[in-house]
């Protein structure tokens, strides 16, 4: 019996899967009652007129301004001196000097580690120990974590960034997940496992007693002990996240600006970011003088040893790494290459001389390529972010510009501009991710703008799945044999996320996602897929029941989507090259247009 | 001394939060459409707002909030009349994941003995709860009920051989 009630209970779910998440807000106006957005701005009036009868003896301590009064109490003292904490343990220091010794990204040799605090968990059995040193411009803490196996983990942030930063504390990682949970969750598609435990830390100034943090277990005070904190959630729930940090100063509680561990796999946030728009000298080609002269600047890449090195020396014609911040453990590598066909870069399959940029970091490469003619012909600056942990509260904004500028700067939307060091035409920076999207500009010669990066987000921000099965809504077979089940589940911003599960062969396989929020944006008909698979899929606003669909040869054919979602096989009958798809055009219930997606002819071949 | 007469608003907003997806999905269920079963839930705890004062408190407040949200689903779908459940099976698109065929039949069912299946199962009322909120007889809930497991039981049996 009890089988059988499961049975109808999962049923039931499958016939109306999708359930966007609660809006209380809402609920609030069509009651007529003030909704909380409402009664805060009428405090915020009221409050108004308190703070102008006592003038600056109210400034809070939560505002910039009052940041900026406790930094100015207080600041990072032992870390300017360089000496934190006590020395670390000598087996600790031999392990961090061989292992810097063997990277050529290392610290300057006789870096002193210092230990800054130590915790051990509930029975004992594990402990997190917090370390630290200092290197140039840099303060890194670095994790060693018993439990029971030994794992470290480093990540650094700029001095200069604790400067500017105007807050007592500044987190440096959060939520860096060590070891495998117990017991598994789904999100979506996926039963996730999570961490045994996850580590937050950072670094405060002399006048902070202590931190507070929030997540999904509470909130927690942590002390400040040598200019540094640590908060170890043991055993946390999967997708627990630190979603607040404050820091305690003798003035008072002061809230800290920090980005939160991505979880759930939402893209960047496509908020705008600040900074001049309008370009007063427009190019739309450049050089880089030292590569076409094939100049020895920097250093061989013969210097890149392992995996990293081989990625870059694939199809090399010639290449050069590049350090155009000492302060920061990464290198840039510019390179000519030969594309190649089965290369890394498949959409530059040819035999073309391509231009790649590189991040190298302590936990690998990254980069891409374009063909010298396509290099600069949208702008003078090629930008990317670059980020080896998800923990990590600095990314690494890197990239190369052309010879026609001499000056980068970068807008951040926390306000305020940050110039970019440029060596041999490369850039890296290390940036708070809570100051993101950026925005770089550059300047000529003449001081004119000749191009932007054009946002960069952060990682995080969009909407993900949240806690919960996604269950089957739609299966199909398209003509060629192809099979394709579409699922739907809930996101974690109270809209909805369907999966596609597509299977051609053992080699053509694979499952696309798309979760959104509760707001519709874009056309009211978003379909995508097709492919040799010539099956489409997505999904389409409420107020939508028809999906018509044109054929590049002037046939047509209806879809009538599912509670919302299309998962359409295109006919044999259509299946011609002449019958690729043009067109989709959203249709509700009167009939009337409400929405097109238009699509490109695919290549030939 | 009776019960205690109204209802906070910070108390409603909890059982909101809390039960949402549940009273969403039984709405849906009701209404035929995910859709206009979220519209009866918001519209549902909207009118609860406004009639907070009047909860008597001789019943639970569960309840309560359950017969304003299965009344609002049932006004909406009569007033919209929404594409019968069932006419997705014939829709121009991938066919509905129907492991043991129970989808169809379930929506083909009436709209007060699918609210049955709904109640039952997704907000876990009691038999007398169902029939007291429905305005129809236990009988005909356990009846429902023992018609759905006796489908199931018969697809299960099928999908073995």
């Amino acid at each position: 019996m009890i089988e059988l009630d499961e049975t109808l209970r999962l049923e039931l779910e499958r016939l109306l899967p999708a359930v966007d998440g609660p809006d209380w807000e809402h609920v609030l106006r069509l009651a007529g009652t003030r909704t909380a957005q409402e009664r805060r701005r009428r405090m915020t009036l009221v409050g108004a007129c308190v703070a102008l009868a006592s003038a600056l003896a109210a400034v809070t301590l939560a505002t910039p301004l009052g940041a900026a009064i406790v930094h100015g109490l207080g600041g990072f003292s032992s870390w300017i001196v360089g000496e934190p904490g006590k020395p670390a343990p000598k087996a600790e220091q031999q392990a961090f000097a061989r292992a810097n010794a063997h990277s050529f990204l290392g610290f300057p040799a006789g870096t002193k580690l210092r230990l800054l605090e130590t915790l051990r968990g509930p029975l004992g059995h594990r402990q997190v120990q917090l370390l630290g040193f200092r290197a140039g411009g840099t303060l890194c803490l670095r994790l060693v974590v018993q439990s029971p196996a030994r794992a470290t983990r480093q990540s650094c942030a700029p001095l200069a960034e604790l400067r500017r930063a105007g807050a007592p504390v500044r987190a440096v990682m959060v939520d860096e997940g060590f070891g495998a949970g117990r017991k598994p969750v789904w999100y979506g598609i996926e039963r996730i496992r999570g961490s045994a435990l996850q580590v937050t830390a950072g670094i405060a100034a002399d006048n902070v007693r202590g931190v507070v943090l929030h997540d999904q277990a509470g909130t927690h005070t942590v002390p400040a002990r040598s200019n540094a904190f640590l908060y170890v959630a043991w055993d946390p729930g999967v997708g627990q996240r630190v979603d607040a940090i404050s820091a305690l100063t003798r003035r008072g509680r002061v809230d800290v600006p920090f980005a939160p561990a991505p979880w759930g796999g939402g893209i960047g946030s496509v908020a705008a970011a600040p900074g001049p728009t309008k370009v007063q000298r427009r190019l739309t080609s450049g050089t880089i003088r030292w590569l076409s002269r094939r100049e020895p600047v920097g250093r061989p890449l013969s210097t890149l040893t392992g995996r990293a090195g081989r990625s870059l020396r694939q199809g090399l014609i010639f290449g050069r790494l590049l350090d155009p911040n000492p302060s920061i453990p990464a290198r840039f590598a510019i390179t000519l290459t030969r594309g190649e066909p089965g290369g890394p870069f498949g959409h530059l399959r040819s035999h073309v001389p391509t231009v790649c940029g590189w991040t190298v970091s302590g936990s690998g490469a990254g980069g891409g390529c374009n063909t010298l003619k396509q290099l600069f012909a949208h702008g003078p600056i090629v930008a990317g972010t670059f980020l080896a942990n998800g923990s990590d509260e600095f990314m690494l904004v890197s990239g190369f510009v052309s010879d026609d500028v001499h000056r980068l700067v970068a807008y951040l939307t926390s306000g305020g501009t940050e110039p970019v060091r440029l060596v041999d035409n490369a850039f890296i920076a290390s940036v708070a991710r809570a100051r993101f999207p950026i925005w770089l500009v550059g300047y000529d010669a003449q001081g004119r703008i000749v191009g932007n990066s054009g946002p960069l987000t952060d990682v995080g921000g969009g909407a993900g799945p949240a806690r919960g099965r996604a269950t089957p809504l739609l299966h199909t077979t398209s003509p060629s044999g192809a099979t394709a089940t579409l699922l739907v589940g809930r996101s974690d911003q109270g809209g909805s996320c369907v999966y596609v599960r597509t299977y051609q062969s053992r080699f053509e396989q694979g499952t696309s996602v798309n979760c959104v929020g509760r707001a519709w944006h874009g056309s009211a008909v978003q379909l995508g897929g097709g492919g040799s698979a010539g099956i489409w899929y997505g999904r389409v606003r409420r107020d939508v029941t028809r999906v018509g669909v044109t054929f590049g040869d002037g046939r047509h054919a209806i879809i009538r989507p599912t509670d919302g979602f299309v998962l359409w096989p295109v006919p044999r009958s259509e299946s011609g090259k002449s019958a690729w798809v043009r067109r989709f055009t959203a249709y509700d219930h009167a009939g009337h247009v409400v929405g097109t997606e238009r699509l490109s002819k695919p290549p030939s071949g | 001394m009776g019960p205690r007469r109204g209802v906070s608003v910070a108390r409603l907003e909890a059982l909101y939060r809390e039960r949402y997806e549940r009273f969403a999905r039984v709405a849906a269920g009701i209404a035929g459409d995910s859709e206009l079963g979220r519209d009866a839930v918001q519209q549902a705890f909207a009118i609860a707002l406004r009639q907070r004062r009047s909860f008597r408190g001789d019943g639970s407040l569960e309840g309560w909030l359950w017969r304003i949200v299965v009344n609002e689903a049932r006004r909406l779908a009569a007033s919209r009349r929404p594409l019968p459940l069932a006419d997705y099976e014939q829709a121009g698109n991938g066919h509905v994941v129907d492991e043991y065929g129970l989808r169809g039949w379930m929506a083909a069912l009436p709209e007060r003995q699918r609210a049955v299946l709904f109640l039952r199962y997704h907000a876990d009322l009691r038999y007398a709860q169902i029939a007291e909120l429905l305005g129809i007889d236990v009988g005909t809930v356990s009846a429902t009920l023992s018609a759905a497991h006796t489908k199931l039981r018969r697809a299960l049996a099928e999908a073995e051989r």
